[in-house]
């Protein structure tokens, strides 16, 4: 028997690529034959067992395939229909109205992934969902709840430790508040909403500050263009968005940064929540989706977005000792539940449970 | 006192705070901003992928009129071929046509964009010139504005220089006349 896991692309250094690869390890280290199979992966990718999905081989009915259903793809329902055993690890679709400002691919890509989760209902024999709130969704759209556990993200903290880039602190180590977001430039972050804040902020409370938006963009998509275009209209200065940057970038901007503002309206999980609380910087998250359930009472979340009372939180945050040491040592306490071994464990026992449950398709 | 707790209160101190001072927001919402800006398309002209586009175009703006049909095993040769007859006739008298027509749209669509292309590399090419022409006016206009400042501080050292002048021409008159007095004493009792 061997476990496979099918991701429709394996991406270098994002949630979903690392937890694929943490689950591999853990497979290896029970003692099972198993692989990744992609229909791409990055070229820094130097896991071994990592194919192309046509070189995979006809299955046997003992055989477990993991999919991680977390787009539209042809592969959704093509692994539904393999005669073997099946797990979905779902990590949430974002829902497609979010990208009507910015691309109809995109919101036909998100319609189709949604619409394809609705028809797999049943189709798979088990479930694992990032966080309750995507396995609430998973039942709102036909799942049986009971086959459905909760298993958070696995984030590999050991890669934390590792050096940050000296040239990036040195270049943000110059006397600024450092507001911080990392993510992908896409409507459901809305970028928006923490620039207008950061405008308020910069022109009432502290000039000498900067907002830095970290995380990949296009430079021809509609949304990056219209956020640029807001900001020479509301013509704040020192607002940067970073694109791709280094892991060790990364690093540098997570020990530089101040305060860690996640406006944001539809995450599965938000694995950057879990990397703040790794550098010690307080974050303020707007409370959506499954950000209060993965802030787990740790931080401030709030429940407005107005940029006055966001601004006045930051100047809090920022200058009241008391407040940010509170923050600090909720986010450490909430950090412990992240660790890499409960959940490993977690998975091994969901694992081994499903394997003995579920008998290999006649 | 517990952290959750206290976090609280300070949340309800600032929304208190923030409350009395809402008003004072004038920042434009990004919703009221997308409506002015006409709900258009806001990604930006890229040239390289403008030509990659035109070169398909014109790549694969001829369709072939004929395709040949695959092989087939001989058992069915009657069938096949009656088949293919009829596909035959289809094609000359429906496809074909349809070929024909479209191949001329194709071939249309890829000249008028080879215009556009040809049209953007002349305003490009306009665009350039003017821009030199813009750095060149500006460079001259600084040189003047350079010549003038040195102008006028010449002219204000020439000012101070004649004053100057006049004060030594002055002092000179004053020892002249006292020399005078001296060598003549007499001429100046009387």
């Amino acid at each position: 028997m061997k476990i496979i896991q099918i991701v429709p692309t394996l991406n270098y250094g994002d949630a979903i690529g690392n937890h694929v690869i943490a689950i591999k390890r853990i497979l290896e280290r029970m003692g099972y034959k198993t692989a990744i199979y992609c229909y791409s992966f990055h070229k820094k990718i130097t896991e071994p067992d990592v194919y192309l999905i046509p070189t995979l081989k006809e299955l046997k009915p003992s055989d477990v395939v993991i999919y991680h259903m977390s787009i539209g793809s042809e592969l959704n329902r093509q692994v539904a229909d393999f005669k073997c055993r099946k797990i979905m690890i779902y990590h949430n679709i974002t829902p497609p109205h979010f990208f009507e400002i910015d691309s109809y691919d995109k919101v036909e890509m998100c319609k189709n992934g949604l619409a394809d989760v609705k028809a797999l209902a049943g189709k798979f024999d088990y479930c694992i969902a990032d966080s309750s709130f995507n396995r609430q969704d998973l039942i709102n759209m036909g799942y049986d709840g009971d086959k459905i556990d909760v298993i958070s993200i696995m984030v590999a903290m050991d890669d934390y430790k590792s050096t940050p880039d000296q040239s990036v602190i040195d270049h943000y180590n110059d006397g600024y508040t450092n507001i911080l977001f990392v993510g992908r430039v896409a409507p459901n972050k809305k970028h928006e909403d923490m620039i207008r804040t950061f405008a308020y902020y910069k022109k009432n409370i502290n000039p000498k500050s900067r907002l830095i938006l970290a995380g990949s963009h296009d430079d021809q998509s509609n949304y990056y263009n219209y956020l640029t275009a807001y900001i020479e209209k509301l013509g704040v200065s020192d607002i940067e968005f970073t694109s791709h940057i280094s892991f060790a970038g990364i690093l540098a901007l997570y020990k530089t940064a101040d305060v860690f503002l996640c406006l944001s309206e539809h995450e599965g999980f938000c694995v950057p929540l879990i990397e703040a609380m790794i550098f010690d910087v307080p974050i303020i998250a707007y409370s959506s989706c499954a950000v209060p359930e993965t802030m787990g009472g740790s931080g401030i979340v709030v429940e407005n977005k107005s940029p006055v009372f966001l601004s006045k939180v930051i100047d809090a945050v920022i200058n009241d000792e008391n407040l940010r040491k509170r923050m600090i040592e909720s986010e450490r306490k909430r950090l412990e539940d992240f660790k890499y071994a409960p959940l490993s464990k977690q998975f091994e026992e969901a694992l081994e449970k499903f394997i003995a449950n579920v008998k290999k398709k006649s | 006192m517990d952290d959750t707790i206290y976090i609280k209160n300070v949340l309800k101190d600032i929304w208190t705070d923030a409350v009395a001072e809402e008003n004072k927001c004038e920042i434009i919402k990004f919703d009221d901003f997308l409506i002015t800006q006409s709900h258009t398309s806001c990604s930006k002209f890229n040239k390289t992928a403008f030509a990659s586009d035109l070169a398909v175009i014109k790549n694969n703006s001829h369709l072939e009129y004929y395709t040949k049909l695959g092989s087939y095993k001989n058992k069915f040769n009657s069938v096949v071929a009656l088949i293919k007859r009829v596909i035959r006739k289809s094609a000359k008298f429906i496809i074909y046509p349809m070929v024909v027509q479209q191949n001329s749209i194709n071939l249309h669509t890829a000249r008028c964009f080879q215009h556009i292309n040809s049209y953007l590399n002349t305003q490009e090419d306009t665009s350039q010139k003017l821009s030199m022409l813009e750095r060149s006016t500006l460079q001259n206009a600084q040189n003047a504005e350079i010549n003038s400042k040195q102008l006028y501080t010449i002219m204000l050292e020439l000012d101070l220089l004649k004053e100057e002048n006049r004060k030594l021409r002055n002092e000179i008159n004053r020892i002249g006349g006292e020399k005078q007095n001296e060598d003549n004493p007499d001429s100046t009792n009387s």
